[in-house]
């Protein structure tokens, strides 16, 4: 165990001395305890808004979070970043709601980035099928500081799947949507296609799914390992 | 704008609640963005609540439940209902448990985001203040001075006793009289009211007699004065009046003389619309005239509904213009029928009896004869008892159901023959026949011979007091029908005929009251009928606390409010008065509130079950 988190430390030094933008180094340096309990660690629900699914053609519009601090979730630190793309956001519009107009005077990719790298900040990142959210965000830091970031992540679809697939139940992929998945907890669903909405979403259903699998006295690793 | 951090939806949620939707825009935006979110689990049983960071907790999904320390429920919570506020306004812990019933999301407000929000609205932080005070409120029932309905003696009693004994000569009283400048003198021995002298009586007593001024009072004065206390409605006090044709009325508190309340203070005091109906049913000549005031009636329900008159005050009118009408009939009975051959008492059950009638009030009536008649006398009785009970039932007062009715023969009997019902009902009581005789034991001498009624009364009184095996009856009758509510705090609705989903508050709510506070009355020994009445007797008894009894008088008034608005909707939507009332259709301050009367029948229900069934049911 403490072999591979050495490893791993090795890793994250060696990706942090090829950084020279202090944001990213400090990102790289603050390790999150993977052993720690949930209710003694802190979490970062993300979602992004994208013009499409590819993450070497399309581009990031928006990102939205929401932390989970101590197994709460607090709004008062939420965001919700909206980014200036390089092209048009074309018909993916009628999918998120945002259009070009509402783009002219937001942030660059660049700063978004920036921002959400100081809120991830020794915090273990949650997505509603995250590895979309990753492969975005592994794509943008490869634009703009030319090397990759590591993003430990916890999958609450993965999660949800793995529960359902438990249950012996054969299930329909919709089943897994996050709307869906919120309302077999009796969760409100939010305002969906909005990225701080989903995040939210997220962020309820992972303390829902805690609960369920066996409390908050679960180690983020025992989590992450439902995530791959 | 590069941000927008508010989430709509928790906005739209927390604007539906009372009472957030008194919050300024931007107080509410505050409260939406600056909240935190937890998740509970069932697993975990409790909520723990951290006393040194204390919070207001909004239940968003879930069910919950608060305990006190000895496991006592005292509320359970679904969406929409709060905790943890005490600690909040106090900054003490509390020894409350919030048990959790099942898993939900609760938002929760830390103290300075709390602070800003009261800073904001009044009305935001009454809510929280009122609901730590944990009694119900009906802060809606204020009784508005303009409107003489809800007037009581009260309002218009001169608190000034200007009294003298008996021993003094008429000079001396005129001489105090013109000091004070009043038309009346309150005369008091040994601290009892013995008597009044009026102007009247100086003059026609007096003067008229050739009698001076060295009389002493003692031989002029009106002796045992009618009284009236202090909590009737001027519109009683005023009816006395009238039937005696007397000007003065000494008012008293608790047996005890407080003052006087004369004719001009009730002119005063304007109002007159139930006095004017009740002036007509005096003047009416035949059934047709008063079939034609009774039309008038609703009118009068409605005004008084609309004027926010306490239910306990409108439903005391209501029996009073319904006793008038009584009272008329067999006066205009026996003009058709001739004099009655012997002394009867008019008695009168349910709901006349209790003075709390409503809209649609069925009639429940019976007759004690001085003896048994024979065959002419029983002739007459039968036809007097039907013309005046199908008068009533022509002016709205409907047959009652069961025939419990003095036209029917076995409810109109000579004193030895209620006595037998009522020792039946005492001695051997069957379920099923208590079901149908509870009514009796609201019971109230309409008019007619008081000395037989007051015998039953003291005959049923002796039976009931101390009774266990009747009180224990009776309290298993009581609780054989609960509030509605479920489970999880919610409402349990029944389909009304046309299909929708209703509480109702009558038979689920008022009549349990009722029924409860009957089992007390008797136990008690109580000759009130009336179940505010009884209420205000049990006050200060060992059997009762004196907060049990006020949750239950506040219980009650709120339901029989709400059940009174909710005719005055049905009446304002021309449909027929009900009892049943849609939930959704009133605010969720009052579906608060409504809970937590009922809750207080719940409680009121197992102190009874307690007290009286123990290991009989």
């Amino acid at each position: 165990m403490n072999f591979k988190r050495l490893i791993a430390t090795a890793v994250r030094k060696r990706l942090a001395s090829k950084a020279n933008v202090p944001v990213v180094i400090e990102f790289i340096k603050a390790l999150p305890d993977l052993s720690r309990a949930f209710e003694c660690s802190e979490l970062l629900a993300v979602d992004l808004e994208m013009t499409g699914l590819d993450a070497k053609e399309h581009e990031i519009i928006s990102i939205g979070w929401v932390p989970i601090i101590h197994g709460e979730i607090k709004l008062a630190q939420a965001r919700n970043l909206l980014i200036t793309p390089s092209k048009s956001v074309g018909d993916s519009a009628t999918i998120h709601g945002i259009h070009d107009r509402d783009l002219a005077d937001a942030m660059s990719l660049e700063q978004a980035l920036e921002t959400l790298l100081v809120a991830l900040k020794g915090k273990v990142m949650v997505g509603h099928h995250v590895s979309l959210d990753v492969a975005f965000l592994r794509q943008a830091a490869k634009c703009i500081y030319h090397h990759s970031l590591p993003f430990s992540a916890i999958d609450t679809l993965q999660i949800e799947a793995a529960r359902l697939a438990r249950q012996g139940e054969h299930f329909d992929k919709q089943l897994l949507r996050l709307n869906n998945s919120a309302d077999r907890y009796g969760l409100p669903s939010g305002d969906a296609h909005n990225a701080l909405g989903d995040a939210l979403t997220t962020a309820q259903l992972l303390l829902a799914q805690v609960a369920a699998i066996g409390g908050a006295h679960l180690s983020l690793k025992q989590l992450l390992k439902f995530s791959h | 704008m590069t941000e927008d951090i508010e989430i709509k939806e928790i906005k739209r949620f927390l604007q539906t609640l009372i009472p957030f939707d008194s919050l300024s825009p931007s107080a509410l935006s505050k409260a939406a963005t600056g909240l935190s979110i937890k998740y509970f689990s069932s697993q975990t049983k409790h909520v723990e609540i951290d006393y040194n960071n204390p919070n207001l907790y909004i239940v968003r999904t879930g069910a919950f439940e608060i305990r006190n320390k000895r496991q006592e429920l005292i509320d359970r919570l679904g969406e929409g209902d709060y905790f943890g506020f005490q600690s909040l306004l106090t900054g003490q812990s509390v020894d409350n448990q919030v048990p959790i019933l099942q898993d939900g999301l609760v938002y929760l407000i830390d103290q300075p985001l709390f602070s800003q929000l009261c800073n904001d609205s009044v009305d935001f932080e009454r809510f929280f203040n009122r609901a730590h005070a944990k009694r119900l409120t009906h802060s809606s029932v204020t009784v508005d001075d303009k409107v003489p309905v809800n007037l009581t003696v009260k309002h218009l009693v001169h608190h000034s006793v200007i009294s003298m004994t008996s021993d003094n000569r008429v000079e001396q009283a005129a001489r105090l009289m013109s000091e004070h400048r009043i038309s009346s003198l309150l005369i008091i021995d040994n601290e009892a009211l013995i008597g009044v002298l009026t102007d009247r009586d100086l003059r026609s007593r007096v003067l008229a007699q050739g009698l001076d001024g060295r009389t002493t009072i003692e031989t002029v004065m009106t002796k045992s004065p009618i009284c009236i206390d202090i909590n009737a409605l001027a519109f009683e006090a005023s009816l006395l009046m009238s039937t005696h044709n007397i000007h003065h009325l000494p008012v008293l508190s608790e047996e005890k003389v407080v003052g006087m309340i004369t004719t001009t203070d009730i002119i005063r005091s304007q109002n007159n619309q139930p006095i004017f109906l009740i002036g007509e049913i005096a003047r009416a000549t035949c059934v047709d005239s008063l079939v034609n005031i009774s039309k008038k009636i609703p009118e009068l329900l409605q005004s008084m509904i609309a004027s926010d008159a306490r239910a306990e005050e409108i439903g005391r009118v209501l029996t009073l213009v319904s006793d008038s009408l009584t009272r008329r009939l067999l006066i205009l009975g026996e003009e058709k029928f001739g004099k009655a051959p012997m002394a009867y008492s008019w008695i009168v059950f349910g709901s006349q009896g209790r003075m709390d009638q409503t809209a649609g009030s069925d009639q429940d009536n019976g007759m004690i004869l001085q003896r048994e008649p024979n065959d002419d006398e029983a002739r007459y009785f039968k036809c007097l008892t039907e013309y005046v009970c199908g008068a009533l039932d022509a002016c709205g007062y409907v047959y009652c159901p069961g025939d419990i009715m003095a036209q029917t023969d076995k409810w109109r009997v000579d004193l030895s023959s209620w006595k037998s019902y009522f020792d039946h009902w005492v001695n051997t009581p069957s379920p099923q026949a208590l079901l149908n005789a509870s009514i009796f034991f609201d019971m109230r001498l309409l008019t007619g011979d008081q000395q037989l009624f007051d015998e039953l009364q003291h005959f049923v009184n002796g039976a009931t007091k101390g009774n266990q095996i009747f009180i224990a009856s009776m309290a298993g009758l009581a609780v054989s029908s609960t509030p509605p509510l479920g489970f999880f705090g919610k409402f349990v609705l029944e389909r009304d005929g046309e299909e929708n989903k209703v509480l109702d508050l009558k038979h689920r709510g008022v009549a349990l009251i009722n029924d409860i506070v009957r089992v007390y009355a008797l136990h008690e020994g109580l000759s009130q009928a009336n179940t505010q009445q009884r209420l205000n007797q049990l006050l200060g008894r060992k059997i009762l606390s004196k907060n049990d009894v006020k949750s239950l008088k506040d219980a009650l008034e709120f339901i029989a409010d709400l059940r009174l608005k909710n005719q005055g909707e049905q009446y304002l939507a021309n449909k027929p008065a009900t009892n049943f009332l849609k939930p959704k259709t009133v605010s969720r301050l009052l579906q608060h509130q409504l809970k937590e009367a009922f809750e207080v029948v719940h409680g009121a229900q197992k102190g009874l079950q307690s007290k009286f069934t123990r290991g009989m049911f």
